[in-house]
């Protein structure tokens, strides 16, 4: 022994009586055997010599070997020479006898003729009854199961993280009051906000001001016991962009079923919204090239009357009553032509950003809009009746679009009666909800077109005749607005479109 | 010119109606305006009218002015030539040619138009009317 022994053996003679002496002869044999055969570890007890002197049963059921050839084998005999090379088990037993201090535990996988691979941790103990080791014990703990578990658990969470991250919508989990919990990577590039800037903050409180009751009465709902919810909210980016995101939110449940907080998948619609965006301003494009008949016609009544008084004026000889009337129908004629190219150009301005939204009352825009149609619908024979409550109808939305909703419809009914007639036009508040209702007494659906007309592309016009897009684009604006879009129609009969949506307070 | 001459005049625009009355009557002209089609149909079956030429809108409240024309010429006994007087079509288009070469408008002449215009599509219409 070259290193002097610098700690003293726990059982020292002085502390631990050894009690071998003083019990009867046998007995601590029997309990030494009872113990190890019991206890859920392989034991092995190696000499200095490095022979095995005991081996547990656990031992020998594990590693497939009996008590002969194991006990008085080298222990380089019991394990497999791979194991011998990699775990340095010798080197590491001999120094244990010359330090007397325990090996520091380590990982070995050993594989026993005919089972499974097993993974264990060991640990060999020097076992001294004087000042010098005698013995050590190598205690080798079956961790498989355990290792297995933790490589699992942790593959899952790897792959959900990986999920998570990788997501191009918005993953974001909340508690049950609607602090952010997580926040993924496509929510910090969306937002422009990172997770820890964000993390216990209100989710709601990242939307769209007037949207963020939305949001709140989402997550209460779901954290109540709803199922997933749906709905489209505006997030704020960190430059104040507003980003138009439709979330769905589910509950996280806990062991016991209860909800402990809400997961909230958001799809950013910023592109959908941009082309769809194009597709409206294309589709109010051609619907006004369908128009522009009946404006020319309309812009050249007033024109050919001032024109015809400006000829009258070139008269000399003329009266001078007859003269001022010739002045004030020209005046007539310039200020009806100009309000007419006004409403023109009204409509065929490119939309503003779909997300400017403000309070509209849709018995005003009704009118503007009829008035723009009137003359178009005037060319095929359709009388446009204007049916509004007396007092204004307000919702909250983009003036824009929502004249585009009652433009494409009154389009339709006319488009539905070529024989001429009459469209009639509602506007009302009914309950909580705003009305807007065009009815026409043209062809209607048939039964089998019904649920097509708000397909887009549909169209039972000839090619070249329609887009058959209308529908489809109102279908799509009144969704955005909250509100709905349904359609009554008896074919040979007429049609009803009804346009629901959400009403403000006057 | 052609003193005595009556014509109606069918425009649902009272202004352009106005522009037309007053033109045709400076010129000597009995002018007789309506501004739909069923009201021209009704005053040209009446027995005491003595219509000579008729001057048409191409689009008016209840039917088009080319198929008014025809009306005129299946439904009354009514003779005089008829001028078509538009803001929605040209000259070009095929309505407008077709009924030209088919006789059934005897000229067309746009909106907003010149007076010496109308007055001498007019000229033109009448005088091939007394050969």
């Amino acid at each position: 022994m070259k290193k002097p022994d610098m700690t003293p053996s726990l059982d020292s003679d002085e502390r631990v009586p050894s009690p071998i002496h003083s019990e009867p002869e046998g007995w601590y044999e029997k309990l030494y055997h009872m113990l190890l055969s019991n206890i859920p570890f392989s034991l092995l007890l190696v000499d200095r010599s490095l022979r095995v002197v005991s081996a547990n049963r656990n031992f020998l059921v594990k590693g497939r070997r009996s008590v002969k050839d194991t006990v008085g084998a080298r222990i380089s005999e019991v394990f497999p020479e791979t194991i011998m090379g990699f775990t340095q088990l010798e080197s590491k037993i001999r120094n244990v006898f010359d330090t007397g201090l325990p090996l520091p535990g380590a990982q070995m996988t050993y594989r026993a003729p005919g089972v499974h691979t097993r993974i264990y941790y060991y640990t060999v103990i020097p076992v001294s009854l004087g000042p010098t080791v005698e013995h050590v014990m190598l205690v080798l703990d079956d961790i498989t199961e355990k290792v297995q578990l933790v490589e699992k658990a942790r593959m899952v969470e790897r792959h959900l993280a990986t999920v998570v991250e990788s997501a191009n919508d918005l993953v974001v989990s909340t508690d049950t009051k609607g602090n952010i919990v997580s926040w993924n990577l496509a929510a910090e590039h969306i937002s422009g906000y990172l997770a820890n800037e964000v993390l216990g903050r209100k989710l709601s409180e990242m939307c769209l001001a007037s949207q963020q009751t939305g949001m709140k009465e989402m997550i209460r709902r779901v954290t109540e016991g709803d199922a997933v919810q749906s709905k489209e909210v505006g997030l704020v980016s960190r430059t104040g962009v507003l980003v138009p995101v439709d979330w769905s939110c589910s509950p996280i449940l806990d062991d016991s079923d209860k909800v402990s907080g809400v997961v909230a998948v958001g799809r950013d619609l910023t592109e959908r919204r941009a082309f769809e965006q194009h597709i409206f301003q294309s589709e109010k494009l051609a619907a006004l090239g369908v128009m522009a008949g009946g404006i020319a016609h309309e812009l050249r009544n007033p024109l050919a009357a001032s024109f015809s008084a400006a000829q009258f004026l070139l008269d000399p000889a003329g009266d001078p009553t007859f003269q001022r009337e010739c002045v004030s129908k020209i005046i007539n004629g310039i200020q009806r032509s100009s309000a007419i190219i006004e409403n023109l150009l009204r409509f065929a301005r490119p939309a503003p950003a779909s997300d400017r939204v403000g309070q509209i009352d849709l018995v005003a825009l009704a009118q503007e809009t009829i008035s723009v149609l009137a003359p178009q619908a005037k060319l095929q024979k359709i009388r446009i009746l204007e049916r509004f409550d007396a007092t204004p109808v307000l919702v909250s939305g983009n003036t824009n679009l929502l004249q585009q909703v009652l433009m494409n419809l009154i389009l339709n009914a006319c488009q539905a009666t070529p024989g001429g007639g009459e469209v009639i036009v509602r506007v009302c508040r009914e309950a909580d909800e705003a009305w807007m209702q065009v009815e026409d007494t043209g062809c209607g659906v048939s039964p089998a077109n019904l649920g097509r007309v708000f397909d887009p592309f549909f169209t039972t016009q000839p090619v070249g005749k329609g887009t058959g897009l209308g529908l489809s684009i109102c279908h799509t604006i009144v969704r955005q607005h909250g509100g709905t879009i349904e359609l009554d129609s008896v074919e040979g009969r007429g049609s009803i479109f009804t346009v629901r949506l959400p009403c403000l307070k006057a | 010119m052609a003193k005595e001459v009556t014509v109606l005049v069918v425009d649902d625009e009272p202004e352009v109606c106005w522009a037309l009355d007053t033109l045709l009557r400076r010129h000597g002209f009995t002018v007789v305006t309506m501004d739909s089609g069923a009201r021209a149909l009704g005053w040209l079956n009446r027995p005491d009218q003595d219509c000579r030429l008729i001057l048409l809108d191409a689009k008016l409240g209840d039917i088009d002015g080319v198929e008014l024309a025809r009306r005129i010429r299946a439904d009354t006994r009514c003779t005089a030539p008829v001028i078509l007087v538009s803001g929605y079509f040209y000259r070009d288009d095929s309505v407008v040619q077709d009924s030209l070469s088919a006789g059934l408008i005897a000229a067309f002449v746009t909106k907003p138009f010149q007076h010496d215009e109308i007055l001498s599509a007019i000229s033109i219409v009448l005088q091939k009317q007394k050969l």
